[in-house]
C-alpha cells in the first residue's frame, strides 16, 4: 500500500508576514523612496488588496514629505508592523510637538487631510528615550 | 558617523526581498548607475543570505540589520547579524562563494565584530564620477560623487573607508570570528 503524499504548501497562498521592519533613514531625497518601497513589501506580504495599498503609498508620500520639517535632528525613523488586516506605521525622531505640526501640514486645500484621511487611530507617543515623540497610526485593509 | 539608511528585520529568507527593494530605492534617489547598484544588490543579497543561513537556528530568526552611507565618493554597507561569527562550513548546502563573490563585487569588504559583538560584513563601493552621480543623502545641492576610484576586480585593493585595514588578497587569513574583537579581520577573498 503506496502512502499519502502530503502536497507541499502554496507559499504564495499564505505569505509569512515579514514581521516588524525597522526603518531609519535621512530626511532627505532618500526618505520618500525608501519607504514607499520598504512599506510595499510590508503591505504586500500582508495581503493588502490592491486598492488600499495605493491609498497607502499615498499616506507614506506625504508622511515623508511633511514630516522632515518635524524632525528632531537629521534623520527619520519608521517602524512598519504588520497586524490583523492593518499595518502600524510608527514615525519617529519627531521634535517635541512635531507630530501635530506633521497633521497639520498634511491639510491640503480641497483633498482635507491626507493623513488622517487614509489612517486610523492615530496617537502621539513620546519617544522611548524621553526626547521628542512618535506619531502612531494604523493603516486598515478593510 | 550617522547611517543614511538602517533597516532593521527578522532574518528570514523572504526579508532580504525587502532589503533589495530598499537599496533600489537609495540607488534611485541617489542616481547611482544601474551596474553599480546591480553589483550592490548582488553584494548585500549574499552577505543577508549569509546571516539568514548560518547565523541563526531555523526555527528562531534572530535580528539582521543593514546600514548604509555615503561619504566621501563611496557608498559603505554593513551587514550585521548576532550570530556566533563568521566560520568554515563544510556542510553548507551552498557552494561556498559568497564571501569571495562580496570581495570581486566590492571595493573593499571586512568582516569582524562590532563593539557589541555582533557580526559584521562591511562593504564599500566606489561611487564613480560621470557614471553614477550621487546626491547628497541627507539633503544638500552637493554632489557625493567622485572620481579614481575603481572597483578591484580582486576586492582587495580598495581602502576601508572607516579607517580600519582593508581585506586584501593573499594576507594570511584568520578564519573564523567567534570571539574575535574588533580588530580581528578575516580575509574574505581566501578559500574556506
Amino acid at each position: 500500500m503506496s502512502e499519502a503524499v502530503k502536497p507541499e504548501p502554496d507559499p504564495s497562498s499564505n505569505p509569512a508576514p515579514i514581521g516588524r521592519v525597522s526603518l531609519r533613514v535621512a530626511s532627505g531625497p532618500l526618505a520618500g523612496p525608501v519607504l514607499g518601497r520598504v512599506a510595499s513589501m510590508v503591505l504586500a506580504r500582508a495581503s493588502c488588496p490592491l486598492d488600499r495599498f495605493d491609498d497607502a503609498l499615498i499616506l507614506c508620500d506625504a508622511i515623508s514629505a511633511y514630516a522632515p520639517a518635524h524632525v528632531r535632528d537629521s534623520h527619520l525613523s519608521y517602524t512598519l508592523t504588520a497586524q490583523e488586516r492593518a499595518v502600524e506605521l510608527r514615525v519617529g525622531e519627531l521634535r517635541p510637538g512635531g507630530a501635530a505640526g506633521l497633521l497639520e501640514d498634511a491639510k491640503l486645500p480641497n483633498v482635507g487631510n491626507v493623513i488622517e484621511r487614509y489612517s486610523e487611530q492615530r496617537r502621539v507617543e513620546q519617544a522611548k528615550d524621553g526626547d521628542g515623540e512618535e506619531l502612531v497610526l494604523t493603516i486598515p485593509f478593510a | 558617523m550617522m547611517p543614511d539608511m538602517e533597516l532593521a528585520l527578522p532574518a528570514r529568507a523572504e526579508n532580504i526581498a525587502l532589503i533589495r527593494h530598499a537599496f533600489g530605492a537609495l540607488g534611485e534617489a541617489l542616481a547611482v548607475n544601474e551596474e553599480l547598484l546591480s553589483d550592490v544588490r548582488l553584494a548585500v543579497t549574499e552577505a543577508c543570505s549569509n546571516v539568514v543561513v548560518h547565523a541563526y537556528d531555523d526555527d528562531t530568526p534572530g535580528p539582521l540589520e543593514v546600514l548604509a552611507t555615503v561619504r566621501d565618493g563611496a557608498l559603505t554597507v554593513v551587514v550585521r547579524d548576532e550570530g556566533p561569527g563568521i566560520a568554515p562550513h563544510p556542510d553548507s548546502p551552498g557552494l561556498g562563494l559568497g564571501l569571495p563573490l562580496i570581495a570581486s563585487l566590492a571595493e573593499s569588504v571586512q568582516l569582524g565584530r562590532d563593539e557589541q559583538e555582533r557580526t559584521e560584513v562591511c562593504m564599500t563601493f566606489p561611487l564613480i564620477d560621470g557614471i553614477g552621480q550621487a546626491a547628497n543623502p541627507s539633503g544638500g545641492n552637493g554632489s557625493a560623487a567622485v572620481g579614481g576610484h575603481g572597483a578591484a576586480a580582486d576586492g582587495g585593493n580598495g581602502s576601508a573607508a572607516d579607517g580600519h585595514e582593508g581585506a586584501s588578497s593573499g594576507s594570511s587569513a584568520r578564519q573564523g570570528t567567534a570571539g574575535a574583537g574588533q580588530d580581528d579581520r578575516i580575509d574574505p577573498t581566501s578559500p574556506t
